[in-house]
């Protein structure tokens, strides 16, 4: 029997990206062999007098731009899951939050990070992120 | 005077031959075998009497140790059966100093440093039994250093000492309280700065290819990286904020010259308590007041600092701040008066 050789641990650094200003920000990318987690940073939007909320759907994925293939949502770190939320106080407040998805192959060129595969703006969907134009580090 | 390191081993090993309940009332040919085969030279016999006198009768060491000779067993023992050197307390002096290291210490207390520290200290004093006050006594607080909040960050101070002792570059992630932000950073880390109970991280960025200071408070989720770490040519972090106050670095440009006139009522607190290293009097005026100049670099943090004396400094110069200290001021009165006037 083959033992499983370990991949190493791939750091993205701020990969580009389609955004908008008020949605959050794509930190950095882990790529593991047992998850891909995504950093993101979220200021409270001046848009709500008291910041806003924000919160993550389960069926958030992503999405090999190449090869169209799908990567399930595993947990998060720092955010509510839909239904709850997390209520900001003021609009000084932030946010760092991380989500966990399936681990994506290394030589992966480009994904897509969906919450809601749905074409209106309601949804913070990341197109087109761009790993293999991104810095990238080795993780000890 | 100093004790010699090699008369104190043997000190020890004279106290562990006479504790030795296996081998009592040892002869002082055993303890010249003894210290011999320990040491790995010879020791006359004259060395080893002078040795336990010295144990029984030197005021420096006080030991007092009770080393009497049984003519009987020809060997010598201690008259009390339960007197070893290694129970000997601390001076009170210096139980008082370990006692106020731990107190300052415990600023730190969520770093491992501390921790470890304030353990050793109660290990030392316990074993020791050292007499210390109970929480009821009325001296027991008597010293009151300076304790900080517990602050956002410290736990991350033991990570980054570590990064930086063994030179490995790190990600994280920060938020700027001024831009309203987040960003990651690879940074190599250099060293650690305290300001006023905040902590400070002083490395490289990769991304500003500059040096730059991350307060630990906002760095989150750091991660080692395994890559090559850069040491910044020529960098010297005593000389970083040499010419500054608080955190500002000031590696670029020269400081300035800030002129500063202070009233009678801070002019004896400035005076024995001085903004800045560079501080010099220049003038103690007729009222009481001083004039006195600093060589520091323009920073948020100097801003801050004349202002917290309100009418009682004048900026003399630059001209430049002292306009942002008006304007500051004129700012800080209309906002009192606005909601003052909102309150009736």
């Amino acid at each position: 029997m083959k033992a499983r050789i370990k991949k190493e641990k791939i750091l993205v650094h701020e990969p580009s990206c389609g955004s908008k200003p008020e949605w959050p920000k794509i930190l950095r990318i882990l790529m593991t062999d047992e998850f891909t987690k995504v950093d993101f940073g979220y200021q409270a939007t001046a848009y709500y007098l008291k910041g806003g909320w924000v919160k993550i759907d389960k069926s958030s994925f992503i999405r090999d731009c190449t090869t169209l293939k799908k990567y399930k949502f595993l947990r998060v770190d720092r955010i509510p899951e839909a239904p709850h939320k997390h209520k900001f106080k003021t609009t000084i407040e932030y946010l760092y939050f991380s989500l966990y998805f399936e681990p994506i192959p290394q030589n992966v060129e480009c994904v897509d990070i969906i919450e809601m595969d749905k074409k209106d703006g309601y949804y913070s969907n990341f197109y087109r992120v761009n790993i293999r134009g991104a810095e990238k580090e080795t993780v000890i | 005077m100093p004790l010699n390191k090699e008369a104190t081993l043997r000190y020890h090993i004279i106290d562990e031959c006479l504790r030795n309940k296996h081998k009592p009332y040892p002869a002082i040919e055993f303890l010249m075998e003894t210290l011999e085969e320990r040491l790995g030279k010879k020791f006359t016999v004259s060395t080893i009497q002078k040795d336990i006198k010295a144990m029984k009768e030197d005021e420096e060491l006080e030991y007092f140790a009770p080393i009497c000779f049984s003519r009987q067993f020809m060997g010598y023992y201690y008259s009390n059966p339960e007197y070893s050197i290694k129970k000997v307390p601390l001076h009170t002096d210096e139980i008082e100093a370990l006692e106020f290291a731990a107190s300052i210490i415990q600023q730190y207390k969520n770093t491992s440093i501390s921790g470890t520290f304030s353990m050793a200290v109660d290990k030392v004093l316990t074993s020791l039994k050292a007499k210390r006050h109970s929480e009821n006594d009325v001296n027991t607080n008597i010293i009151f250093p300076e304790k900080s909040q517990d602050f956002k960050g410290a736990e991350k101070i033991d990570f980054f000492i570590h990064c930086i002792r063994e030179k490995i570059p790190v990600s994280f992630v920060h938020y700027s309280y001024h831009e309203q932000r987040f960003d990651s950073y690879i940074v190599h880390p250099y060293f650690l700065k305290e300001h006023r109970n905040k902590w400070y991280l002083i490395g490289y960025s990769e991304s500003r290819k500059s040096l730059r200071i991350f307060g630990l408070d906002r760095i989150e989720d750091i991660l080692m990286l395994k890559k090559r770490f850069f040491a910044m040519p020529g960098l010297k972090p005593l000389d970083i904020f040499k010419d500054s106050i608080g955190v500002f670095l000031s590696g670029v440009g020269k400081p300035k010259t800030i002129k500063l006139e202070f009233t009678r009522n801070v002019s004896g607190f400035i005076n024995s308590q001085p903004l800045h290293e560079s501080q010099k009097i220049i003038k103690y005026l007729e009222h009481g007041g001083i004039i006195v100049t600093l060589q520091v670099h323009q920073c948020p943090e100097l801003k801050q600092l004349l202002l917290s004396y309100g009418s009682d400094v004048f900026v003399m110069e630059p001209v430049s701040l002292r306009r942002t200290i008006e304007e500051e001021l004129e700012k800080s009165l209309r906002n009192f008066k606005t909601k003052s006037t909102r309150k009736k």
